[in-house]
């Protein structure tokens, strides 16, 4: 009867129930099977409204897809190839930066694809590059920067897990950069290979460059500077943020009109709702596993076959890119975090370090075949077949696999800012 | 309020009877489907739900940052704005997932539905918001006597605002988004047979951008 219940969720689910739907019955059945009052379920959901990091999840995704509605797409494109264009693959280089740090801002929606796919792709087949290469670069950049502060999966990572948001924002500043290090020497070498044309660099394009966007410069600097200064907590930054992406391109840049906004914050909405109703059920469903000691008993499983703290994260690392790629990245944050947690904290795995594996894995399960959602987003956007897409992604994923493999067995490189700057 | 917990009092028959005005709505709804007015109803009910979307959060933005300058600048605050803050994103959330309701938008695995089209994957639809509406109401019927509870502690968040209050949205909202799934399902099989491709079934049409 249970292997049949179970069977027949699992099949829903594949069917695309939407999956705080899904979480909500699994959450139903365990407690009314144990003869509790599914109203636990509404006070999880409930406790939405009560916690105080939770406002910054509208408030930075309004700001990224006003972000992605402006031109703010083109100036930092623009931006990117002034300072960086010459080098040997620049424009590849400039792709990979471009859609990292435009991901950190708009977290990984699948926006970047959208949004900067478009620009950079029709402009990277004409200079040269192979096109699988350009396919395979945007696909797996599309989640590039969600190790970077201000991304929301680093943020409900925190919540989650209750790890500081401050020391996951530091923690991820160092591997984010060697995941765009390693793609950006495989960028140089093709670059090389395919004898694509060379600018060089100029004061003066630079400088004009810099100007165009001299408003969305500051931002990063004013939200890092502001949080680690003291002087407002992450939530604060998120509306800092808000006002002032309003600020510039509806008024100074002009970009968007101010009736568009309307339709942007519902836009935006809809997807923070999608995001926080699943949290709630989510919160709902590992409550009762938590309480029935779930994670303790598939510890006692693990542990008769693993005993060693890095063969324990060897498997980790094979089932996040499994889920990774069945689940968007908010949802494995939200199901399974709460369960691996207690777990991890057994193999003695520090929670940041562990928060910055996490999140490694789901990006690249972002782009790992079968499933993973970039893909599709690709194929949509590029007007390509999903199997073509398959064959293009793999290159970077081997690399983006070599970085994963550095990030987890080097704890030092996630956790070196952190304590170099002692931050609580 | 007392009233109305008297005559709906929690328990599995205020979910029965949810359900069935749930059904009755979509049944009624689906038989004046043509009419101007009805059509002018749900297009104003779209807008008023984006104002409100739009309020919430710029209130928000507004306060937060009314919050920090007094704070750095006069070192002080109000102590009613982090509570507000809070609240506010429970009813962003409800209002953002009911209007993800609307237009199909909610998050989901969604692994074996690209490989069908035409009727399977009407039925297909069919099933997944049909589930989508049961458990809707399931949990709506759970959020009612969770709001009975909070009503009868009688909290205040903040401002002599009490936490049922804030709470309400959540029974409503999981009402709101149990009929609009039953909607969908009858607005698919209302389309099946037909040969063209299943897309638009939102309540008001080309609101999907």
């Amino acid at each position: 009867m249970i292997a049949v219940t179970g069977i027949l969720i699992a099949l829903f689910a594949l069917l695309g129930t939407p999956l705080f739907i899904i979480l909500a019955v699994l959450a139903i059945l365990f407690f009314s099977s144990d003869g509790i009052s599914t109203s636990v379920l509404a006070i999880e959901i409930n406790k939405l409204g009560t916690a105080p990091i939770l406002p910054s999840i509208p408030l930075f995704t309004f700001a990224g897809y006003v972000l992605s509605e402006s031109r703010t797409p083109e100036r930092l494109v623009n931006l990117s190839r002034a300072f960086l264009g010459w080098m040997p693959g620049g424009l590849a280089v400039v792709a990979l930066v471009a859609c990292a740090i435009f991901t950190a801002f708009t977290g990984a929606s699948g926006v970047t694809i959208i949004a900067l796919g478009g620009l950079l792709f029709p402009t990277m087949q004409k200079e040269g590059y192979p096109e699988n290469f350009n396919l395979g670069l945007l696909t797996t950049s599309g989640s590039l920067g969600l190790l970077f502060p201000p991304s929301l999966p680093i943020i409900i990572f925190g919540y989650m897990a209750a790890t500081s948001i401050d020391q996951l924002f530091m923690a991820g500043i160092l591997p984010g950069m060697l995941l765009v290090l390693l793609l950006s020497f495989y960028s140089v070498f093709t670059g090389g290979r395919n004898k694509v044309p060379r600018y060089k660099f100029s004061w003066s394009g630079a400088l004009k460059a810099a100007r165009e966007a001299q408003w969305e410069i500051p931002l990063p600097i004013v939200i890092l500077g502001g949080i680690y200064g003291g002087i407002f907590t992450v939530p604060e930054a998120a509306a800092i943020t808000a006002a002032y992406v309003i600020l510039v391109e509806v008024f100074i840049y002009r970009d968007i009109e101010p009736r568009g906004l309307f339709k942007i914050i519902r836009e935006s909405m809809i997807l923070v709702g999608g995001i926080l109703i699943i949290m709630g059920s989510a919160m709902g469903l590992t409550n009762y596993l938590v309480d029935a000691e779930v994670p303790m008993q598939i510890l006692d499983l693990i542990r008769q076959y693993i005993t060693n703290k890095y063969a324990f994260l060897l498997l980790l690392n094979v089932f996040l890119l499994v889920v990774g790629c069945m689940m968007d990245i908010f949802s494995a944050l939200m199901v399974v975090v709460p369960l691996i947690v207690p777990i991890a904290k057994a193999y003695d795995v520090n929670l940041v370090h562990l928060g910055i594996i996490f999140l490694a894995n789901l990006e690249m399960g972002y782009a790992t075949p079968p499933v993973g959602m970039n893909l599709f987003i690709s194929s949509f956007r590029f007007g390509k077949p999903v199997l073509r897409l398959y064959w293009a992604a793999l290159p970077f994923l081997g690399i983006l696999l070599v970085a994963l493999l550095i990030i987890t067995y080097v704890p030092a490189l996630s956790l070196f800012l952190v304590e170099l700057f002692g931050v609580n | 309020m007392e009233a109305l917990f008297t005559i709906f009092s929690p328990g599995w028959k205020f979910g029965l009877l949810l359900g069935s005005i749930v059904l009755a709505l979509g049944i009624v709804r689906n038989f004046l489907e043509g009419l101007s007015i009805v059509k002018s109803c749900a297009t104003f009910a779209l807008k008023v739900e984006s104002r409100l979307l739009g309020l919430l959060l710029i209130t928000m933005i507004v306060t937060a940052i009314l919050q920090i300058i007094l704070r750095n600048f006069f070192n002080s605050g109000i102590p009613w704005v982090d509570p507000l803050q809070r609240s506010l994103v429970l009813w962003i959330a409800f209002l953002g997932a009911t209007m993800a309701t609307r237009q199909g938008r909610h998050v989901s695995i969604d692994a074996l539905s690209r490989f069908f089209t035409g009727n399977s994957k009407l039925t297909v639809l069919v099933i997944t918001d049909l589930a989508g509406s049961i458990v809707s109401i399931i949990l709506a019927n759970a959020a009612w006597t969770f709001l009975y509870d909070e009503w009868q502690y009688g909290d205040v968040r903040f401002l002599g605002v009490p936490s049922w209050v804030i709470a309400v949205i959540i029974p409503v909202g999981f009402g709101v988004i149990s009929y609009r799934f039953f909607y969908r399902v009858i607005a698919h099989l209302r389309v099946f047979g037909e040969e063209e491709e299943p897309a638009d079934v939102d309540e008001v049409k080309g609101a999907v951008s």
